[in-house]
């Protein structure tokens, strides 16, 4: 009896995660088709480390979709791209950069979030392979060291953009904040407190949260006492729909404005909100240029993407400096420290170093309406 | 209706492939063998349904309805209302059915209900366990609707229901409702009241309860003094900081200390009262 119990147990068990709840889901192909039909004549390998399977696969779906835009455009460079599937898992983003490391790959685009550049970072310089993440943002990521370019501003800079755009555009004096106690959130507090004080406005709540909370229905009681014209909110998706939903529960005023970051921009937070969600603005780099805009919306029929947008951009630039004879990690990573601006899809980007790595440091964030359950580009 | 019987059905599942196994074992062993089980099925379910929330997508969001100086939608109070009656249904049960009898004299000494009654002790764990979910189950449903539904959800809570059953002691589930009541009040009061304030309701209630554990208080009645004077204390702390404004302005603990004040008192009761608040102490026999 108890090994009929012992079997049906692990047979459960082991069934259990075939109920996906989404059949469909398929692992793309490790290379695009447009890098599989020239691959006789191009020779220089770039590794793409992104999030190919899994939970937060759209996020890599936006990558490949904006790699694939610019390897179909790019003729001069000699390019063969290998996609690797770190699944968001740090510890499979290592032992895939060593999959890249041993296939002799000197440049990769990625990892997608900041956890797995932490990562990986030691072992891409041990193994002298050079990261440029098209997406990850948290400010730590200046110690990593030299042979780390971020594509993006650091989250310090979406928290001050955040501020001067509550200050500036919305004419808001008096600001709350409800962040989440991790260094992401603390990190963006911290600069919104900091620049929209500097402007003058007043902060008049600054609460927090632990990771795990799901209830923040008495700290939104708090938050409403105090009057605030807007409130900030730096957290991650599911903090943030369930947070606007129980704005609304807790009857705050409608004339309140709610101000999101990234990590909050997607379907998750539109899911969990609902309609709670409309007016809310979020802040992430956009495209500003029409030509990608209309080129990715022909090959993929959807509005462009920013995590799309800022891939295309990280592809064009590497294969610019291959195309100018850059083979070795070194040689590009010379080549990006000296790179002259490049005007691409999400602005100009050119290479600052901030403590130890570098920073594309003239780009914007940019406000994201949510307008009939969309993100729509207001600024 | 549908949440519940697929409860039962799954409960029924594990409870019969892996918890009875465990149970037969040292408690110690049945403990750690249980939380294992727990992180195991977050796991299991992070892989099948993946790790961000999920929720009734059709339910709408609804606006609170105000009263008493607070708000609170209609899910709540449905939610409040089923959580209430669910509760009466049971201590109704407990007293009134056999199935409640039998049950209250295994938890009080389950050797002697074995060799003296004879109750069949696996029969009424199962019975005991399928009662349970199905009561569970619509609760679950409601916190779904609300907060959206993640690997970890129901983690904290049933942490939540553990401690309270052993603060409460063995054999005390209705008392085990109220110490539940009482840590989620502690826990929302935690960050939003001055801490001189939380120190005056909980220390209201301790000396109460001290003071008719020492009269022989009946258990029956014991809890209900309690956490009256709980109450009449947060009364009059309102009252307080109402005639005198300053009071607001006290020390309050930071959002991520929030559970150190309920488990603080935790920690307190069971050092009080190691065999369970609302069970008398066994004298020893010599």
């Amino acid at each position: 009896m108890n090994a009929l119990r012992l079997i049906f147990a692990m047979l459960a068990l082991l069934l259990l995660p075939s109920c996906k709840s989404d059949p469909t889901e398929e692992v793309p192909d490790a290379a695009p088709a447009q890098s599989a039909a020239t691959s006789s004549r191009k020779n220089l390998k770039v590794g793409v480390l992104t999030i190919l399977t899994g939970e937060s696969a759209s996020y890599g779906k936006y990558t490949k979709q904006g790699i694939d835009l610019a390897v179909g455009e790019v003729k001069s460079a000699s390019i063969d791209l290998v996609y690797k599937d770190t699944k968001a898992d740090p510890l499979e983003a290592v032992r895939v950069l060593k999959e890249l490391a041993g296939e002799g790959v000197p440049v990769a685009i990625g990892p997608f979030t900041s956890t797995e550049v932490r990562a990986v970072a030691a072992e891409a310089e041990r193994s002298k392979v050079l990261l440029v993440t098209s997406s990850a943002t948290a400010d730590d990521l200046s110690k990593l060291g030299s042979h780390v370019f971020m594509m993006l501003p650091p989250n310090s800079k979406q928290g001050s953009d955040q501020a001067l755009y509550a200050h500036n555009k919305l004419s808001a004096k008096r600001a709350a904040i409800l962040f989440r106690e991790n260094p992401y959130g603390q990190t963006l507090r911290k600069a919104f407190f900091d620049t929209f004080t500097q402007a003058g406005g007043t902060i008049v709540a600054d609460v927090g949260f632990p990771d795990g909370e799901e209830s923040f229905r008495n700290r939104l009681k708090q938050i409403k006492e105090k009057n605030p014209e807007v409130v900030f909110i730096p957290a991650h998706d599911g903090d943030t729909g369930r947070i606007l939903r129980q704005a609304r529960e807790v009857n705050f005023s409608a004339t309140v404005r709610f101000l999101g970051a990234d990590g909050s921009m997607s379907a998750t937070t539109l899911k969990l909100a609902g309609d709670a969600a409309e007016g809310a603005v979020f802040s992430n780099v956009a495209s500003v240029s029409g030509t990608f805009d209309a080129a990715y919306k022909t090959a993929y029929s959807e509005e462009p993407n920013p995590y799309a947008a800022s891939a295309y951009d990280t592809l064009r630039i590497i294969a610019k400096l291959a195309a100018d004879g850059a083979r070795t990690s070194d040689d590009f990573q010379q080549r990006l420290i000296s790179l002259t601006p490049f005007d691409g899809a999400t602005g100009i980007t050119k290479f600052t170093q901030q403590d130890k790595s570098y920073w594309a440091l003239d780009k914007s964030y940019r406000q994201f309406e949510v307008k009939n359950g969309q993100f729509v580009l207001i600024r | 209706m549908l949440g519940a019987i697929v409860a039962a059905i799954g409960v029924a599942i594990i409870t019969w492939t892996l918890l009875e196994p465990m149970v037969r074992q040292p408690p110690l062993t049945a403990l750690i063998g249980s939380l294992g089980l727990g992180y195991v099925f977050e796991a299991v379910y992070q892989a099948a349904f993946g790790a961000q929330p999920k929720t009734y997508e059709s339910y709408p969001v609804e606006s609170g309805l105000e009263f008493l100086g607070t708000s609170a939608t209609r899910l709540q109070i449905a939610a409040t209302t089923y959580a209430v009656a669910s509760t009466c249904l049971v201590a109704l049960l407990l007293r009134s059915r056999s199935w409640g009898h039998r049950l209250r004299a295994v938890a009080a000494d389950p050797e002697l209900a074995a060799a003296v009654f004879a109750i069949r002790q696996r029969r009424l764990a199962w019975v005991t366990v399928l009662v349970a979910s199905v009561v569970a189950a619509p609760a679950a449903v409601f916190h779904a609707a609300s907060h959206g539904v993640s690997p970890t959800t129901g983690s904290e809570m049933g942490l939540t229901a553990f401690v309270a059953n052993i603060v409460a002691g063995r054999g005390r589930p209705i008392g085990a409702v109220l110490i539940v009541i009482l840590l989620v009040i502690m826990r929302s009061m935690a960050i939003t009241r001055p801490l001189w304030e939380i120190v005056s309701i909980i220390g209201s209630a301790g000396v109460v309860a001290f003071v008719t554990k020492r009269r022989r208080m009946s258990t029956r009645v014991r809890p209900i003094v309690i956490v009256g004077a709980a109450m009449l204390a947060f009364c009059a702390t309102l009252t307080l900081r109402t005639a005198i404004p300053s009071l607001s302005r006290g020390l309050v603990v930071p959002g991520s200390f929030q559970d150190v004040v309920p488990y603080t008192f935790i920690v307190i009761a069971l050092l009080v009262w190691p065999q369970g608040v609302l069970v008398a102490r066994r004298s020893r026999v010599v």
